[in-house]
Order: C-alpha cells, then sequence, then structure tokens
C-alpha cells in the first residue's frame, strides 16, 4: 500500500515502513471482526500510530463512514491511501498515541479545573451519541472498544476528548429520523459498565441532548 | 444559549485544589531569577562508599544555592532560547495522576510561542518539601545509573523549604497501572482461556514482579512507594517503576537476612496494599488517602492464591534464581531463603486482614 505523499508529509511507508510493534492491550482498538489493527510504526517525524481496517464496501457502510467524517468524530486523521481512482482495500488512520479504548479505563472520580472524572467522561459520551443521532445514526457495537479517549486534551478541547475509534461505521446503523434511542444506550451502558455509568446516568442524559458539562467552579 | 451543569469540587489532595496548583506554578515561573543547567553527575559519585550517594549530591547542591532556580537538564536547554522571558504553563485535561496525594497536573511549559517542553509537574508542598524534591531528583538519576528505566527528568524548581516542584518529560503514551481497568481481570483465566486479554495482562505482571525482584536482589535497596499508581505502562506494553522519591538505593550490601526483609516487605506490603484497596474515594479517605485496583473485590477467589499467581510466584522465583547466580556468599543465600520465608508468612497474614476489611 502506498501512502499519499502529499498528506501531512505522512509519505510513502509501503516498502519502507519499518513496523515497531502492536499496541499494548492498554491502547490496543484491534479487532479481528473489521480486520482492525494499531500499530505503531517507526517515521522520521518519529513513532507514528496507525489504526487500520478493511474498506467497508457495502454502500449504506460507505455512507455512514462519510457522515462521521463529515461530523469529525472519528479518532485522529484519515491517511489517504488509494491513487486516484483506485478501491482501497484497507482505510488507515494516524492517531493520537495517547487515545484508549474506554473498556480499559478504571473508574475516576477526581475532579478539578484539569481532571476528567467519569460525570465528565460519560456526559462527553451522551454528547457523542447524540450527534450521531441527529443525523439517524444509531450505534450497536461495544461502545467500550469502539469509543476512544484522549489522553490529554487543552481545556477548551471538549470535542477532542472522546471520539469513535476509526472502523466504527461498522456498528452503526441509520434509522428513521426521529427515532428515540436513549433507552436502547442506557441499557446498552448498563450492560457494559454496569454502576459506573448508573451513577453518571444524569450527565450522560444532559450531553445526549444537547447540554455542555463544564467542570468546577473553583475559580468562580 | 447553551445549558451546562457545574459539577462541585471534589478535590481532596493534600496538595490543595488543582486550579490553585496550577495557579501556583504559573506565579513560581513567572518569578524565577535564574536558570541553572544541571552538571551534577550520580556516576561519579557512585564510585564512592558510603554514605550514599544521594546525600552527597544533595550536598553538592546545596553548594550551588537554590531559591528561584529553575535547575534545568542540559538536553532542554535548547528548548528555552529566549531564556526566563515569556515562560509559561498550560494545562491540559487528563484523567492520569490524580490519586497521588501530591497532585500532579500535566500541561505543556511554554518559552515564547514556539517552544515548549510536555511536562508533568509534581507540587512538593509540606514541611522539609525542598529535601522531599531534592531526594526525588537525586533518586532518579541514580535509577538512571543503576540501570531502571524511568521517566525522564526536565528539572526541578525550588521555591523555599517548603515548596518545590519536580519537573519531568510527560510521555503521551504512558499510563499508570490504576488508570486500568481490573473489574473483569481474573488472574488464573491466563492458562486455560485463549483470549489474550489474560495472557497480556498477565505478562504486565510478570515485569512488575521481575523488576521488582531485580531491585530487591541487592538487599539494601527499596523503592519506598511501590503502590500501582506508581507503575507505568506503556502503549508497546513496556513496564517500569516511577516515583521514586521514597526510594533507599544504597551501595552498600545488607547487614542480615533482617535488614533484607525490612526493605522487601516495606515494598511489596505496599503493593498489595494497593493491588486490594478498592478504587473509589471513600474508601480512600478511609485508609490513609490510599486507594487501590480492587483486583479481587466481589471476585470469587482466594486473595493470597490471586496474588501468589499475579505477583508473588514470579517475584519469588526471580530471587531465588538471583540468588543462585554469581558469587554470593553462602551466608547471602541463606539470608535470601529466610528472607523469602519470613516475606511470605507476613504477606499472607496482611492479606488475611485486608480480606477481612474489605471483602
Amino acid at each position: 500500500m502506498i501512502f499519499n505523499p502529499n498528506n501531512g508529509g505522512f509519505g510513502e511507508y509501503s516498502e519502507r515502513k519499518r513496523f515497531i510493534g502492536e499496541s499494548s492491550p492498554r491502547y490496543s482498538f484491534r479487532q479481528a471482526e473489521i480486520g482492525r489493527t494499531d500499530q505503531f510504526i517507526k517515521h522520521a517525524s518519529g513513532m507514528v500510530r496507525i489504526i487500520e481496517y478493511a474498506a467497508p464496501h457495502h454502500d449504506k457502510t460507505i455512507k455512514i463512514h462519510d457522515i462521521l467524517s463529515d461530523l469529525g468524530v472519528v479518532l485522529g486523521t484519515e491517511i489517504d491511501t488509494a491513487n486516484e481512482g483506485d478501491t482501497p482495500a484497507t482505510i488507515a488512520y494516524r492517531v493520537p498515541e495517547s487515545a484508549r479504548p474506554l473498556r480499559e479505563e478504571s473508574s475516576t472520580r477526581a475532579s478539578g479545573e484539569y481532571s476528567y472524572p467519569d460525570t465528565m467522561l460519560f456526559a462527553d459520551l451522551g454528547r457523542l451519541l447524540g450527534k450521531i443521532r441527529g443525523r439517524g445514526l444509531r450505534f450497536d457495537g461495544e461502545i467500550g472498544l469502539n469509543v476512544a479517549i484522549v489522553g490529554f486534551t487543552k481545556p477548551n478541547e471538549v470535542e477532542h476528548r472522546l471520539l469513535f475509534a476509526p472502523g466504527a461505521e461498522y456498528y452503526m446503523r441509520l434509522k428513521r429520523p426521529g427515532t428515540k434511542s436513549r433507552n436502547y444506550y442506557e441499557k446498552k451502558l448498563i450492560n457494559e459498565f454496569g454502576d459506573r455509568f448508573h451513577d453518571a446516568v444524569a450527565g450522560f442524559n444532559y450531553g445526549y441532548f444537547g447540554g455542555m458539562i463544564k467542570s468546577v467552579s473553583e475559580n468562580k | 444559549m447553551s445549558k451546562e451543569i457545574i459539577f462541585p469540587a471534589e478535590d481532596i489532595n493534600r496538595a490543595g485544589g488543582e486550579l490553585q496548583r496550577v495557579r501556583d506554578f504559573q506565579e513560581v515561573i513567572s518569578s524565577i531569577s535564574k536558570i541553572a543547567l544541571q552538571d551534577i553527575s550520580v556516576p561519579t559519585l557512585a564510585q564512592e562508599n558510603e554514605p550514599d550517594p544521594v546525600d552527597k549530591a544533595k550536598k553538592l547542591f546545596d553548594s550551588y544555592g537554590s531559591i528561584g532556580t529553575f535547575y534545568l537538564e542540559r538536553k532542554y536547554f535548547e528548548y528555552m532560547p529566549e531564556g526566563l522571558a515569556n515562560l509559561s504553563f498550560a494545562p491540559l485535561v487528563s484523567r492520569g495522576g490524580k490519586r497521588s496525594a501530591h497532585g500532579v497536573v500535566f500541561g505543556d511549559l511554554y518559552n515564547g510561542e514556539k517552544h515548549s517542553i510536555p511536562v508533568a509537574i509534581k507540587p512538593h508542598i509540606s514541611e522539609k518539601s525542598q529535601d522531599s524534591c531534592l531526594n526525588e531528583y537525586f533518586n532518579n538519576a541514580m535509577v538512571q545509573f543503576l540501570g531502571f528505566p524511568n521517566l525522564e527528568s526536565v528539572g526541578f524548581i525550588c521555591v523555599g523549604p517548603n515548596r518545590a516542584y519536580s519537573l519531568t518529560l510527560r510521555d503521551d503514551t504512558l499510563t499508570t497501572l490504576d488508570s486500568m481497568n481490573w473489574s473483569d481481570y481474573y488472574p488464573f483465566n491466563y492458562k486455560e482461556s485463549k483470549e489474550s486479554y489474560y495472557s497480556d495482562k498477565w505478562e504486565i505482571w510478570r515485569q512488575i514482579s521481575q523488576q521488582t525482584a531485580i531491585l530487591h536482589n541487592h538487599g539494601n535497596r527499596v523503592h519506598g512507594d511501590l503502590a500501582v499508581r506508581n507503575i507505568a505502562i506503556t502503549i508497546s506494553g513496556g513496564v517500569f517503576l516511577i516515583d521514586w522519591e521514597r526510594a533507599r538505593l544504597m551501595q552498600s550490601e545488607p547487614r542480615d537476612a533482617e535488614v533484607r526483609y525490612n526493605n522487601s516487605y516495606t515494598d511489596l506490603s505496599e503493593l498489595m496494599d494497593s493491588i486490594c484497596l478498592p478504587l473509589d474515594y471513600d474508601a480512600r479517605l478511609q485508609y490513609d488517602f490510599k486507594a487501590g485496583i480492587g483486583m479481587f473485590l466481589g471476585k470469587d477467589i482466594e486473595w493470597w492464591k490471586g496474588f501468589q499467581e499475579v505477583f508473588f510466584d514470579e517475584y519469588r522465583g526471580v530471587r531465588e534464581e538471583l540468588a543462585q547466580m554469581g558469587n554470593h556468599h553462602s551466608q547471602t543465600k541463606h539470608d535470601v531463603t529466610e528472607e523469602l520465608e519470613e516475606l511470605e508468612k507476613s504477606l499472607r497474614s496482611n492479606m488475611e486482614m485486608l480480606r477481612g476489611i474489605y471483602e
């Protein structure tokens, strides 16, 4: 596979790429079902983390991929892997090194201006799922493995803290406009996160319906 | 108009509120009077015998003068082309470092607009803070000299006897063990399960066991705060111990088995506590601010066997193997055997107590 040399200075890596390794289970979004790999490779600019997965061929999935890209809710930057006119076999994203799947994250209630406790995390998750709802999408896969938390963000980068892992379009369905999914998500999240979600359900609902969560009022 | 929820502060860190800590640090860097490049060479110091090299290095430091000086590692000087002008700190939001009693904050140290160093700032705010900051700095250098992987030091700032800051390079590919979710992990499953989930996680513990065993093999070296929050895991699955502030890294051999036992017990009892104690804040308040990962809580397993499986069997195996290697005296081998037997007895007993409290 040849990377477009004009894409972010990433350049060609097919023959010359130097494979370093798989991301460890703490970080990895690897999922065999959709051919998703999570690797870091050495590049002239340093270490680069790449998530790659089998390109969808079904029209609906391709459409969902485009909607997600349009909404800006996918982790990292898509790398143009195809020559003009070609259909790519895989889709690759260059992703932040600190991104990790939600399911591997322990609970934390520590709060402060620069903390990111569960209450805010689930509110952001609600916001993320609410955002795709606005475009008629429902996520049916494992949230813990398909939603990424970014390790470090600027205080004003609220929308960059939680994002869908590349390839999440495989687990989404287009629904009729106006279809209500909140109850569906609530059951799903209780199943995946148990008490942690119970404690944060109010924030989740708030985010889901478009509210913004602000952190601590120490400076007020 | 956007709706917003404001959550109340729930900040119980001993070092005060998070915002206040950041503001204090911002104030401190704006008042720094000079930058000193670090030239203290621990390898040189370590060639000398007792007292331990850290004490010697600290005496050297005292002769430099300290207050209001930013002690910067030489290799980071190129990121500070504007010197003390336009030095600022921009904090970042994260989930890391929150279980530290110090209240570590992460961010970027800017020198002008174009140059920055990603840093983790650890405030030392208590009596003799300057000592604890210096201990950490020199211990880190000693750890590096001894060949253990560690966080990379950027430098330190001593504001006065009761306030100082350690700066390490922020590595976005690191997290600590307490930030991982262990609620679905069963220590015994890796043997039967074909899922890499279990074997990969057991591999993390295998590395911890081995590194701790290598540290304790000397007999007179102790990490001093070996809790899960002080174990880092890298994106490639590597593991290493961090936060060596309370470490004692002596050059001299231990006097006897009792000294060996005291050193290894200090570390392993702390590690065991942090594996067993629950994660949540309420428990932390009840138990001297300590928090853990609750690895065995609510699971139908024997706690001691679980601890053996994830840590102690491997640790003991490596210790015994190392004691047999090299030119150890027969007395040393005997001392290690005695130490390990006593260690197992004490830890078993501690585990019973912990299980009684939390199960």
